[in-house]
């Protein structure tokens, strides 16, 4: 047996033993990102395009000291450039998946190690109208990752602070850090054939389809509890993806994103 | 407060690990030199390139033949002659190369004579109170017998309403004449809208195939296009001369193609320009951007017309007709209709 085949089988039996006994937390969540992007699909260009990368998402996060669930829709657009007047407008639409199953590994209440999957399906589309019939691609994209997250929950306490000849006094805070990670089991591509070609009867699900690439995510981020229960939150994503080589043109694409996400409790 | 510098800390250091990755993941890019674009170019026009059949070019021996020219450290305005000229080897006008200071092309419509002057078509059949109907112009000609169209671009859009206008002025002629001289394309789905008045036929019009592999044999199976019918019932079954000439290109010359599948419709006038294929764009590693073939058009017994669409009556323009008001390649087209 090989190592996915055993990570597949770690994440099913957790996905059902898991305990839902204990009462989660329930958010409806939504975040904007604004970072910089660079895209090289070799099919139109050998040249990496960079530029500007807009994001949002929403979705729906459960929390328990057991496990986490969560449920989005994401959406980015970014502007690139490679020389000095073509553009490449790109666009990505994506769902995903993801359940994560707190290990009982850390003999520490604050500290949570939790290891779960992640499945996503999106589509992308990059136009670039200089390109003629080449000018539209859009490519397909569905994973399994295995996910894993770091959290560390800590109070500031209350603390009186004085700015020029102001007094205030700052409350007691409970903040949640955490460091998440994704890595691929299976990737499936639908990528264009041989050569890129969108006239008006294209069939654009006539895709190269194969598995294969490789695509990975971090994310570093704080969560800031309200007195409300609802939360706040800043994070640094980063995500890649490259087609792989069984792709007929390689696709590269990495993002930097800096975030910020509101959390509203429901229950 | 100390654990939690320790534990960020921790954090980032992994974070730096990943970012890592993606200079060890990806590919490195292409140097901006004349020897790499040149052979970049060469590679994508010898990979996906869909005529090099019958444009009969040996694309190895224009290697030998420019590579040599391109050295390092020549200018930018001489890589692009020099990329150009080796682009215009194959004698193509859905062959192009871009830059921000030059495009180079090579000129189908000067292979044949400049087979129209609408100014002369004006004076001696049209006169001035001829109509506008969308992209068309129109009107009666031939003492009321034949009716005049000229659609000059397929870039042009045009609605149902103005070809409905048209087949009912003109259904009590003995014939059309589409005049498509100089036409140098546009858009496919034109083709197929303009046809779809003229054509009954549920048989295909053409094939087409697409480069599938690096070879120059390598394509998908040829796949059949059909033409649907716009009405059953609101067709012009009478005869129709197309006039073509060298620079009926591109999209033109795919109607006229199309054409050859239907029995009440003929050619007059010179070989189209051809360019029967997809024009596909792509990026150079210097930033210039090509374009050039890459699907194949045959017509449904599989010949491949794309050095040019023959007529089945072949004129050109006359100086002694003109002299005396008459479009030689038009009054062919009379002869033919009228049976003069």
């Amino acid at each position: 047996m090989n190592v996915k085949k055993l990570l597949i089988l770690l994440l099913f039996f957790s996905l059902l033993f898991s305990d839902d006994s204990i009462s989660s937390d329930k958010y409806l969540f939504s975040d904007v990102g604004l970072g910089y992007s660079h895209i090289k699909d070799t099919g139109t260009s050998p040249l990496r395009y960079h530029g500007l990368y807009s994001g949002m998402k929403a979705g729906l996060y459960t929390s328990n000291l057991r496990n986490i669930f969560n449920v989005e829709g994401y959406f980015s657009y970014t502007l690139a450039s490679a020389s000095s007047y073509y553009i490449l407008n790109y666009f990505i639409g994506e769902i995903s998946f993801s359940y994560l199953h707190t290990l009982p590994v850390i003999k520490n209440d604050n500290l949570r190690w939790r290891v779960g999957g992640t499945f996503d399906a999106s589509v992308s589309g990059a136009l670039n109208p200089d390109f003629q019939n080449a000018s539209l691609n859009v490519d397909f994209l569905a994973d399994l990752m295995i996910s894993s997250i770091f959290e560390y929950d800590f109070k500031l306490s209350e603390k009186r602070k004085h700015f020029l000849f102001f007094h205030y006094d700052l409350p007691e805070r409970n903040y949640r850090a955490f460091f998440s990670m994704d890595l691929p089991l299976i990737i499936m591509n639908g990528r264009p054939e041989f050569p890129y070609l969108n006239e008006e009867d294209l069939d654009y699900l006539t895709r190269h389809y194969y598995i294969g690439g490789f695509t990975m995510g971090t994310e570093l981020g704080l969560k800031r509890y309200l007195k409300n229960g609802n939360m706040i939150e800043i994070a640094y994503r980063w995500r890649m993806l490259t087609s792989g080589k069984r792709d007929i043109h390689l696709l590269e694409r990495a993002t930097h994103e800096l975030t910020t996400a509101f959390y509203f409790k429901l229950n | 407060m100390k654990k939690l510098i320790q534990n960020t800390a921790f954090l980032l250091g992994i974070l730096i690990l990943f970012f890592s990755c993606e200079r060890l993941v990806f590919s490195s890019d292409p140097e901006n030199d004349p020897r790499t674009t040149f052979q970049y170019l060469w590679d994508r026009v010898d990979q996906q390139y869909a005529y090099f059949d019958v444009k009969q070019v040996d694309w190895d021996e224009i290697y030998l033949t420019y590579s040599e020219k391109i050295q390092t450290g020549i200018s930018d305005d001489s890589l692009f002659s020099y990329l150009g000229a080796m682009m215009n080897e194959l004698r193509d006008g859905h062959v192009n190369l871009f830059s921000e200071f030059n495009m180079s092309r090579y000129d189908i419509r000067l292979l044949g004579p400049d087979n129209i002057n609408f100014r002369f078509i004006q004076e001696n059949y049209l006169e001035t109170d001829y109509y506008y109907t969308g992209p068309f112009v129109h009107d009666f000609i031939a003492e009321d017998e034949i009716g005049y169209i000229r659609y000059a671009s397929f870039s042009n859009l045009f609605t149902d309403e103005n070809m409905m206008f048209i087949f009912d002025r003109y259904k009590d002629t003995e014939g059309l004449i589409l005049d498509m001289r100089q036409n140098g394309g546009g858009y496919l789905l034109n083709v197929f809208k303009f046809l779809s008045y003229f054509s009954m036929s549920e048989d295909p019009v053409y094939t087409t195939c697409i480069k599938s592999g690096p070879g120059h044999e390598e394509f998908t199976e040829p796949e059949p296009v059909y033409s649907t019918p716009y009405d059953t019932v609101l067709h012009y079954t009478k005869p129709i001369a197309v006039l073509i000439d060298r620079g009926s290109y591109s999209a033109t010359s795919m109607f006229s193609l199309a054409t050859l599948t239907l029995d009440n419709v003929f050619l007059v006038g010179d070989t189209t320009g051809g360019g029967l294929g997809m024009p596909n764009g792509g990026q150079l590693p210097n930033g210039w951007t090509y374009r050039f073939s890459i699907t194949r058009t045959l017509t449904p017994d599989g010949i491949n017309y794309e050095n040019g669409v023959p007529p089945d009556h072949y004129a050109v323009l006359d100086s002694s007709d003109m002299q005396q008001g008459y479009d030689t390649v038009i009054e062919t087209a009379l002869d033919v209709l009228l049976g003069r």
